[in-house]
C-alpha cells in the first residue's frame, strides 16, 4: 500500500529508515535517509514522511522534511535516529553521513578532521518549537561538540543511557580508518566525546550496531560488527603481511586501538574517577567472527529471558581476498593491454565475479555471558547476502520474528516457531509518553523475576543496520518463572512500578499514570560504599614504567607475542625495620626502577638512595626482598630479563643488593651469585635444604631470538655465612630437570608434605605446571603422578591460597585461539628451510582442523623457500603443516602444547595427586597475572582478587585487555562468586603485571599494582 | 622433400645469421619470458636486478664458451668468478646459452611452473637438432646454470633473508612507511649483497642530502616546496614522463574496501627491455645481444647496491610525508611513493650507470623507440641516446613526485661513476 500511503519517495537511493512520532500527534511518522552518486544536492535530501491520519486502515503521508528542516540537502544519509537529548520533551534527530569517497589511512589528516563537513559529517539537530507550536529543526553539531568531518563513514548510530545517569548518550561506528565515537551526554545540550576513555579497542571497519543489556546485570552493552570470517579458508585469503608498523603510524596519529572482528563490550559501570568502563570480550563470548557482517540485533527469541544475537553478513563480491589484490586484478590489466586493451576497468572485472553467499548467524545467549552458534539449529542456515534486518512479533503470537534484507535476492521473512516449540512466557510493554514524546522513546523498562534475575531494555528503535525496530518493549521468560515487578522509567525520570504483572499479554502504560522517580531503580545504581578506593594520587606511590622500544617482531618474524615486556618487577618488604612495609618497582632498560618507603601516615617516599641506577642494562622483570645474608634484614633480588640481548649476554645477570640494616642498600660483590646469563622471570624463595637459611629458584623464561625454546632455570643453594653472601648454583647436582624445565613464568616454594622440606611448583607457557618433590633437600619431578602432564598452559602466576591448594594464573578464554586436549593449541618448531635456523610455527583449532596461525606472507616472509609453493594466497587457504612441510621435518620437529587456557585453582587431593577447576568465566576476561588472597569485605570468608592483562600479542591478535580485575567472594562452605565492578568498585584496567597487598600503619590495607608501561595503580581496601 | 624443409625450417627458427653465431631473437625472447614472470611475482627492483644478473651472465659465459673468438669470459675480470669449461661434445650454443638463462631464471623467480612453460615453449624451436646436439646442449647450459647458481649463492643473499625486519627510526626528518599501504621497507640490508664491479658498495657514495629542516627558509623546505609546487601545475608531457617511467612492480589503489594492485616492469627491466630493443634493432647477434644485457645487468645490478647503501644510511623522508605534515596535509604526488628512503633515486643512479655503459658497448648516439611500456598502458617515447633517456627517467621522479632535486642530482652523479668504473673493470670484446 505505498503508493496508497504516499510513501513511494523520491526515486533515489534509499538507506536507513527511522519510524518516530517527530510532531507528537500520536501518529508514527517515518524518515527515510538518501545516499549515492548524484551531483544536485537537491537530489540527496532526506524525506520526512509526516503521518496525517488513517484512511480506511490505511495510513498516508506528506513529506515535511524541508519544512522541519530535516531533509539535509547534499548529505549522504546512513541513518537516522530520534531521541530526546535534552530532556525538554520532544524528539530531537542525530543524522548519520557518510564520505562520498573512502579516505585511505592517512597520517596527518588534523586539518581534514578539524574541519566540519555538513555533507559528510554526522549531524545533531534541535528539536525547536515556536510559541505557536510549530516545529523546527536547528542543526547544532559543532555548539554540541559531535565530531564532524569529512572522513566520517557512518554505518551505524545507536542511543542508550550508557552509564546509568538518566541522559541518552551515542555510539556512533565508523567504517574504514576513523573511529567509533562514543558521546557522552553531559546533560547541558552538550556532548563529550569519550571513546579512548571508556572503550580499549574498537572494530577497525565498524558496520552496524545494537546496544542492549545482554547479560542481565542492568548496564546496556554495546556490540560492533566487522569483517572476520569464522572458518580458516577465508580468513587465510584475507590476511596479508605483518601490520606492526602501519598500526603504529596510525595508532601515533591519532586513530585508537582497532581490530578486524566483532567487538562486544561488556558494560562494567561507572569507576570512581566518572569514567564509564567496558571490557570487549567477543572472543571469549564467541560472537567475534561471522565474516563481512552488517547487522546484530540483541533480541529474546526463545523467551528463555536472556537476549539472544542474530547476525546478518554477505558480500556480494568476494573482492577483499588477496589473491584479487596481487594477481586477478593486475595480471588481467596486463592481459588485456597485450591484446591492445588499454581500458582495462577493475569494475567490469568485479562484476564478472561470482556472488558467494554465506548464511547469517544467530546465536543463543547461554546466561553465561558467552554465546553458542544455533544458526543451523533455528534454521537460519539460507545461504544469501544479507543486510539490514528487524525483529518484531509480525503474527501477534508472542514471539519475535526476523525481517531480513538481502542482495538480489527478496527479502526473508522468517516466522518465529518458539510458540509451538518453547512455550515460553512473553510481555509486550507499549508506552504513550506525555509531552511530544508520544511513544515514550527512552524510556527503561525494569522486569525482575521471582527469582530475582533481572532484565532490562530502553526503547529506541533504531538498531542494528539501516533498521527500525517495532516501537515496543517486548521481554520473554521460561515457562516456571514469574514477575516479581516491573518498573517503566519513563523518559521524564517518572516511574511506574507493578507488581503482579501477568504473563503473556501485551501491557499498555501511560506516563500520565506514573508517581514520582524512586532512588535509581534502574540500570547502574551507584553503592554507596564500594570496596576499594583509588589512591594513586595521594599514596605518594607515582611511578611509571616506561617500556623501551624493542620490537620482537623484528627479529622473530613468527613470534606470536613479545618476550620484552614482562616487567616491571614488584617486590615488598619492611627494608629499613620500621614495621612498615615498603615497595621496589623495578624498570625496563634504561630506566631502571625506584624503591618507595612508606611512612607512619601510610604515604610512599623515594627513599634517597637507588643504587640500582647505575645497573640500567638490565631488563627488571621481577624482584624479591629477603634476607639473603641472615643478618635479619630483608635484602633485594632482582631478576633479569627481557628479549632485548642476546642468549647468553651479561646483561642477564641479576643483582643482588644487600641491606645495612636501615633500608640503605649496597650490590653484593660480583662472585656472590654464580653466573645466570639466560633470560628469567620467574624467583621463588624457600628453604629447600632446610638448613635455616633462605635459597632460591630463579625460572628461565624463553631463550631469546628462538621462540618457544626455553632458556635456563637455577637452582641457588644460600651458603652465605659469616656475613658473606654467596649462593651456589646447584641445579645440576640436586636436581638436572630444573636445569630447562620449560618457559618458566612463575614458582612457588610450597611445603605440601608439611616436612620442613618445601616442594617446588612450576608455571610456564607451553609447559605444563610441574611439581618437583623434596625429600631431604633432594628435589624429583613428580609432575606426572600428580596427574599434572596435560595441565599444559599459559601459566602466568601461581599463589597460596591457604590449605593446599593453589591459584594458578593463565591465558583466558578472551583470544582467537581456544585450546582444549583434543584440540590443542601448539608450537613445531624445526629449521624449516635448513637455513641455520629455528622458526616456531604456532597452531591452533579452526572448526576442528589444526592450521598454522601465521598468513601466507608472514610464513612466507620467514620460510623464504616457500616462496615458490604458495604463490597465490589459495594455494595456502586451506594448508595444514602436512601441506606445507614434508613428512620427515614433520617428524623431526619438537612440539610445544597448551591443553588449557583457563585460570583456577590447583586443589591438592593428598598423595601427591592434584587436580584443577577453572574459575567462572568472568575471572578469563585476559591473562592473569596476579592473585591476592584476602578478606576484602570483612565477612570472615577469605576472598581472591585477580587481576592482570597482556597487551604485546601480535597487532592483528590486538591487545588483550578486557580485565580490568575480579573480586572472587568467598562463600561459606567454599566456592567463589564473582563481584560485580560497580559494587565492588574494583577497575584494575592496564597491561598489568603484577600485585601485591601492603599493610599501613592504622592496619588497613593497600593493593599495589604495577604496570608495564604504565603508572602504578594504589588501591585502598575500604573494608575492615 | 617435405620432411626436409620441415627440418630446415625448424633449424632456421632462430637462425637470422644462417651457420656461424645465431641471431639474438631467442635471447630476446627469454629476456621477456624472465621478465613477465618477474612482473607477476612482484620482485622489488634491487631484487629484480639481481635475477637478471644470474640470468644474463650464464647465458653469456655459455655463449663465450659455445662461440670462442671475439669475447672474453668474466673469469679473471670479476672476483671469486667461475671457470666454465669449454664443452666437450657438439652443441647448439644458443640452445645450451637460453637454456642456461631459463633455468637460472626458473631457480630465482617464484612461479617456476610459468617459467617453465616458458622455457619449453622457447626451446621446442630447436626440436629440429639431431637428439644428441639436443640433449648435450641442454647438458652444457645446466652445466653453466648450476655452475653460476653456485657464484649467486656467495652473494650473501640468503644471508640477508635472516636479518631482523627493518625498524625505521621515530625522528624528524627520517623515513617512514608511506600511504596508501605503508608497506615495510624494501631491503634494508642490500649493501651487503656481493658487487660485482665495486670494491665496496660505498665506492661511489653520493655527496648526500641537505640537512634536514622545518624552516621555510632552508634548503630542505625549498627542495620540497619546489616538488609540491611542481606537481601541482604539472604539464601533460611532465605526467607522461612520469608514468611512462614509474616502473613501480607493485602500486596498490585502495578504493574503500576494493584493493588492488597494479603491476608494472622494474627500472632495471625497462632499461634490459631498452637493450633487446636496440639489439633488435641493430640486428646484434645473440653474442653481441648477449654481451649487452650483461655489461647492462652488471651496471644496474652495482648501482642499486650502492644506491640501497645510501638509501639506508641517509635515511631521508619522503616528500609526500613531509609535505603532508609541513606545507599541505591533503597532498599526494602524482605516482604512488615507493617503500623505502628517498635519497638517492634509484632510477637515476640505475639509469645513468646502464646508459653510461650501453653508450660505451654500442655507441653514445644510437637513437630507439622505447615501446617497453606499450604493454603496461603508454605510449612509446623516442630517445636520441641511451644518456638522454637516462637523463629524462632520472627527472620524471622530480614529475612524479617522489623525489626531491638533490636525490636526482646525487644519483645521476654516481651513477655516471660507476658506469665509467664498470667499463674500466670488464672488458667483453677482445
Amino acid at each position: 500500500m505505498t503508493r496508497r500511503a504516499g510513501v513511494k519517495g523520491n526515486g533515489t537511493w534509499s538507506t536507513g529508515v527511522s519510524i518516530a512520532d517527530v510532531n507528537g500527534d500520536g501518529l508514527l511518522d517515518i524518515y527515510v535517509c538518501h545516499s549515492g552518486k548524484y551531483d544536485d544536492p537537491a537530489k540527496l535530501s532526506n524525506e520526512l514522511f509526516i503521518c496525517q491520519g488513517i484512511k480506511d486502515g490505511v495510513p498516508f503521508y506528506k513529506d515535511m522534511a524541508a519544512e522541519y528542516g530535516l531533509d539535509a540537502p547534499g548529505t549522504q544519509s546512513t541513518q537516522a535516529v530520534f531521541f530526546d537529548y535534552d530532556k525538554d520533551g520532544d524528539l530531537d534527530m542525530f543524522l548519520l553521513n557518510h564520505s562520498n569517497h573512502t579516505y585511505n589511512p592517512f597520517l596527518n589528516t588534523r586539518k581534514t578532521r578539524s574541519t566540519p563537513d555538513f555533507h559528510f559529517g554526522n549531524r545533531l539537530f534541535r528539536n525547536d518549537r515556536d510559541a505557536s507550536g510549530h516545529i523546527h529543526f536547528t542543526d547544532v553539531t559543532l555548539d554540541a561538540g559531535i565530531v564532524n568531518n569529512a572522513l566520517n563513514f557512518g554505518l551505524s548510530v545507536t542511543v542508550s543511557d550508557l552509564d546509568g545517569d538518566g541522559w541518552p548518550d551515542i555510539y556512533t561506528t565508523s567504517d574504514y580508518t576513523e573511529k567509533d565515537c562514543y558521546y557522552h551526554n553531559d546533560h547541558n545540550g552538550h556532548f563529550t566525546e569519550s571513546l579512548n576513555k571508556s572503550f580499549t579497542h574498537i572494530s577497525k571497519y565498524s558496520m552496524g550496531s545494537d546496544i542492549a543489556d545482554y547479560n542481565n546485570d542492568g548496564r546496556p552493552d554495546v556490540i560492533t560488527l566487522d569483517m572476520l570470517p569464522e572458518d580458516n579458508h577465508r580468513q587465510k585469503l584475507l590476511k596479508g603481511p605483518d601490520e606492526y608498523d602501519e598500526y603504529h603510524l596510525l595508532l601515533d596519529s591519532g586513530y585508537y586501538h582497532q581490530q578486524m572482528r566483532n567487538m562486544l563490550h561488556l558494560n562494567e559501570g561507572v569507576d570512581e574517577h566518572g569514567d564509564l568502563r567496558f571490557s570487549e570480550i567477543g572472543q571469549l563470548a564467541d560472537v567475534s567472527n561471522t565474516d563481512w557482517s552488517w547487522s546484530p540485533l540483541f533480541a529474546d527469541f526463545d523467551n528463555d529471558g536472556w537476549k539472544d544475537l542474530f547476525v546478518s553478513n554477505g558480500y556480494l563480491r568476494d573482492f577483499t581476498d588477496m589473491d584479487f589484490l596481487k594477481y586477478t586484478v593486475p595480471d588481467a590489466k596486463i592481459a588485456a593491454a597485450k591484446q591492445g586493451n588499454q581500458n582495462f576497468q577493475t569494475y567490469g572485472l568485479v562484476q564478472k565475479m561470482p556472488s558467494n553467499k554465506l548464511s547469517n548467524y544467530i546465536f543463543h545467549n547461554k546466561g553465561d555471558l558467552t554465546f553458542s552458534n544455533v544458526t543451523a539449529d533455528w534454521g537460519l542456515s539460507l545461504p544469501t547476502v544479507s543486510n539490514a534486518a528487524a525483529y518484531a512479533d509480525l503474527d501477534n503470537d508472542g514471539d519475535l520474528d526476523l525481517v531480513v534484507c538481502n542482495n538480489n535476492e527478496p527479502a526473508l521473512v522468517y516466522r518465529n516457531e518458539e510458540d509451538k516449540l518453547k512455550k515460553n512466557h512473553f510481555l509486550r510493554i507499549r508506552l504513550t509518553g506525555e509531552g511530544m514524546n508520544t511513544r515514550a522513546y527512552g524510556a527503561k523498562a525494569l522486569l525482575i523475576m521471582e527469582d530475582g534475575t533481572k532484565q532490562y531494555q530502553e526503547l529506541y528503535p533504531v538498531r542494528g543496520y539501516q533498521s527500525s525496530m517495532a516501537p515496543e518493549l517486548f521481554f520473554g521468560f521460561p515457562s516456571e518463572a514469574s514477575i516479581r515487578k516491573l518498573t517503566v522509567i519513563w523518559p521524564s525520570g517518572k516511574e511506574t512500578v507493578l507488581t503482579g504483572v501477568q504473563a503473556d499479554q501485551t501491557m499498555n502504560l501511560s506516563e500520565k499514570d506514573a508517581g514520582n522517580a524512586t532512588a535509581a531503580a534502574g540500570a547502574a545504581g551507584r553503592p554507596e560504599s564500594r570496596l576499594f578506593t583509588d589512591v594513586t594520587e595521594s599514596s605518594g606511590l607515582i611511578y611509571r614504567h616506561q617500556e623501551n622500544d624493542f620490537v620482537d617482531f623484528k627479529s622473530e618474524v613468527l613470534l606470536p607475542y613479545q618476550l620484552s615486556r614482562e616487567g616491571p618487577a614488584l617486590a615488598k618488604g619492611d627494608v629499613n625495620g620500621d614495621g612498615l612495609e615498603d615497595v621496589f618497582v623495578g624498570g625496563a632498560i634504561g630506566l631502571p626502577g625506584h624503591l618507595f618507603l612508606q611512612d607512619k601516615e601510610g604515604h610512599f617516599k623515594e627513599s634517597v638512595r637507588q643504587p640500582w641506577l647505575q645497573d640500567s642494562v638490565h631488563e627488571q622483570v621481577n624482584a624479591v626482598f629477603f634476607d639473603a645474608d641472615k643478618d635479619g634484614d630483608l635484602d633485594l633480588y632482582i631478576v633479569s630479563g627481557g628479549n632485548e640481548y642476546g642468549d647468553g649476554s651479561p646483561e642477564y645477570q641479576d643483582q643482588l643488593y644487600i641491606n645495612d640494616g636501615k633500608g640503605n642498600f649496597t650490590k653484593a660483590p660480583d662472585d656472590a651469585l654464580p653466573p645466570m646469563l639466560s633470560s628469567k622471570l620467574a624467583i621463588a624463595v624457600g628453604d629447600f635444604d632446610n638448613d635455616g637459611d633462605l635459597d632460591l629458584f630463579v625460572g628461565g623464561r624463553g631463550q631469546p631470538g628462538s621462540f618457544p625454546l626455553p632458556s635456563a632455570s637455577h637452582l641457588l643453594r644460600n651458603d652465605s655465612h659469616d656475613g658473606v653472601v654467596h649462593f651456589t648454583d646447584v641445579t645440576d647436582l640436586v636436581c638436572p630437570a630444573l636445569r630447562l624445565p620449560g618457559m618458566v613464568t612463575s614458582a612457588l616454594w610450597v611445603d605440601m608434605e608439611k616436612d620442613h622440606f618445601p616442594e617446588l611448583v612450576l608455571g610456564g607457557e607451553f609447559m605444563s605446571v610441574k611439581l618437583f618433590d623434596n625429600k631431604n633437600g633432594t628435589l624429583r619431578d613428580v609432575t606426572e603422578r600428580a596427574g599434572l602432564t596435560h595441565l599444559t598452559g599459559m601459566w602466568s602466576c601461581i599463589a597460596a591460597v591457604g590449605g593446599d591448594d593453589l591459584l594458578l594464573g593463565n591465558g583466558g578464554y578472551n583470544d582467537q585461539f581456544k585450546a582444549s586436549v583434543s584440540e590443542p593449541m601448539t608450537v613445531w618448531v624445526a629449521d624449516w628451510d635448513d637455513n641455520g635456523t629455528i622458526d616456531p610455527l604456532f597452531c591452533y583449532y579452526i572448526q576442528g582442523k589444526n592450521y598454522p596461525m601465521a598468513s601466507r606472507d608472514e610464513l612466507l616472509d620467514q620460510i623464504v623457500p616457500l616462496k615458490k609453493k604458495f604463490v597465490h594466497y589459495k594455494d595456502y587457504a586451506d594448508a595444514r603443516l602436512e601441506d606445507i612441510f614434508p613428512k620427515s621435518k614433520l617428524a623431526g620437529a619438537k612440539v610445544y602444547k597448551c591443553e588449557e587456557m583457563a585460570s583456577g585453582v590447583l586443589h591438592n587431593k593428598g598423595q601427591g595427586r592434584m587436580d584443577f577447576t577453572a574459575w567462572p568465566v568472568m575471572a578469563q576476561f585476559s591473562k592473569v597475572y596476579g592473585a591476592v588472597v584476602d578478606d576484602f569485605d570483612g565477612d570472615g570468608i577469605p576472598d581472591v582478587l585477580i587481576a592482570g592483562n597482556f597487551f604485546p600479542y601480535r597487532t592483528r591478535l590486538g591487545r588483550c585487555d578486557a580485565s580490568l580485575g575480579l573480586l572472587m567472594k568467598g562463600i561459606a562452605g567454599g566456592g567463589y562468586q564473582p563481584v560485580d565492578p560497580a559494587v565492588s568498585g574494583l577497575y584494575i584496567g592496564g597491561d598489568v603485571r603484577r600485585l601485591v597487598e601492603i599493610r599501613n600503619p592504622s592496619g588497613g590495607k593497600l593493593l599495589v599494582v604495577a604496570k608495564n608501561d604504565d603508572a602504578v595503580q594504589v588501591l585502598k581496601v575500604n573494608a575492615k | 622433400m617435405k620432411i626436409l624443409a620441415y627440418i630446415i625450417v625448424c633449424l632456421n627458427t632462430y637462425s637470422a645469421l644462417g651457420a656461424g653465431v645465431p641471431g639474438g631473437a631467442v635471447l630476446h625472447r627469454a629476456e621477456k619470458a624472465l621478465t613477465d614472470v618477474i612482473v607477476h611475482d612482484i620482485f622489488s627492483p634491487p631484487v629484480a636486478s639481481r635475477i637478471y644478473l644470474y640470468a644474463n651472465v650464464a647465458a653469456y659465459e655459455t655463449l663465450v664458451k659455445a662461440y670462442p673468438g671475439d669475447y672474453r669470459s668474466l673469469h679473471g675480470q670479476v672476483k671469486a668468478f667461475p671457470d666454465l669449461p669449454a664443452p666437450r661434445e657438439k652443441i647448439d650454443g644458443g640452445l645450451s646459452a637460453v637454456y642456461a638463462f631459463l633455468m637460472v631464471g626458473k631457480k630465482l623467480v617464484f612461479s617456476e611452473g610459468m617459467m617453465e612453460d616458458s622455457l619449453q615453449s622457447i626451446i621446442s624451436g630447436y626440436r629440429g637438432l639431431s637428439r644428441s646436439v639436443y640433449d648435450a646442449s641442454l647438458r652444457y647450459g645446466k652445466r653453466a646454470a648450476d655452475s653460476i647458481m653456485a657464484w649467486a649463492d656467495k652473494d650473501q643473499y640468503k644471508e640477508t633473508r635472516k636479518l631482523p625486519r627493518y625498524r625505521f627510526i621515530k625522528k624528524e626528518g627520517k623515513w617512514i612507511p608511506t600511504p596508501p599501504a605503508y608497506m615495510a621497507a624494501i631491503e634494508p640490508y642490500w649493501n651487503k649483497i656481493r658487487t660485482v664491479t665495486l670494491d665496496s658498495c660505498s665506492q661511489f657514495r653520493p655527496a648526500g642530502p641537505p640537512p634536514f629542516s622545518k624552516d621555510t627558509g632552508s634548503i630542505f623546505y625549498r627542495q620540497a616546496y619546489d616538488v609540491y609546487v611542481t606537481v601541482n601545475k604539472l604539464t601533460q608531457e611532465q605526467k607522461d614522463i612520469a608514468n611512462f617511467w614509474d616502473c613501480n612492480p607493485f602500486a596498490v589503489t585502495m578504493e574503500g574496501h576494493l584493493h588492488y594492485a597494479i603491476k608494472k616492469i622494474s627500472p632495471g627491466g625497462h632499461w634490459m627491455s631498452i637493450v633487446g630493443i636496440v639489439a633488435r634493432q641493430k640486428g646484434l647477434s645473440i653474442k653481441e645481444s648477449s654481451a649487452a644485457y650483461t655489461m647492462a645487468s652488471i651496471a644496474l645490478f652495482d648501482a642499486f647496491i650502492a644506491c640501497w647503501d645510501e638509501k639506508y644510511r641517509s635515511n631521508v623522508i619522503r616528500p609526500e610525508t613531509y609535505i603532508d605534515a609541513y606545507i599541505n596535509e591533503g597532498w599526494r604526488p602524482l605516482l604512488q611513493t615507493p617503500p623505502f628512503p628517498e635519497y638517492v633515486s634509484g632510477h637515476s643512479i640505475i639509469s645513468q650507470s646502464t646508459a653510461v655503459v650501453l653508450s660505451g658497448m654500442l655507441g653514445d648516439q644510437v637513437a630507439f623507440d622505447d615501446s617497453t611500456e606499450v604493454e603496461f598502458g603508454l605510449p612509446a617515447r623516442h630517445f636520441s641516446s641511451f644518456l638522454e633517456a637516462a637523463q629524462e627517467a632520472a627527472q620524471s621522479r622530480f614529475y612524479g613526485g617522489i623525489h626531491y632535486r638533490a636525490a636526482i642530482e646525487g644519483g645521476l652523479v654516481s651513477g655516471d661513476e660507476i658506469g665509467r668504473w664498470v667499463m674500466r673493470r670488464i672488458r667483453l670484446k677482445q
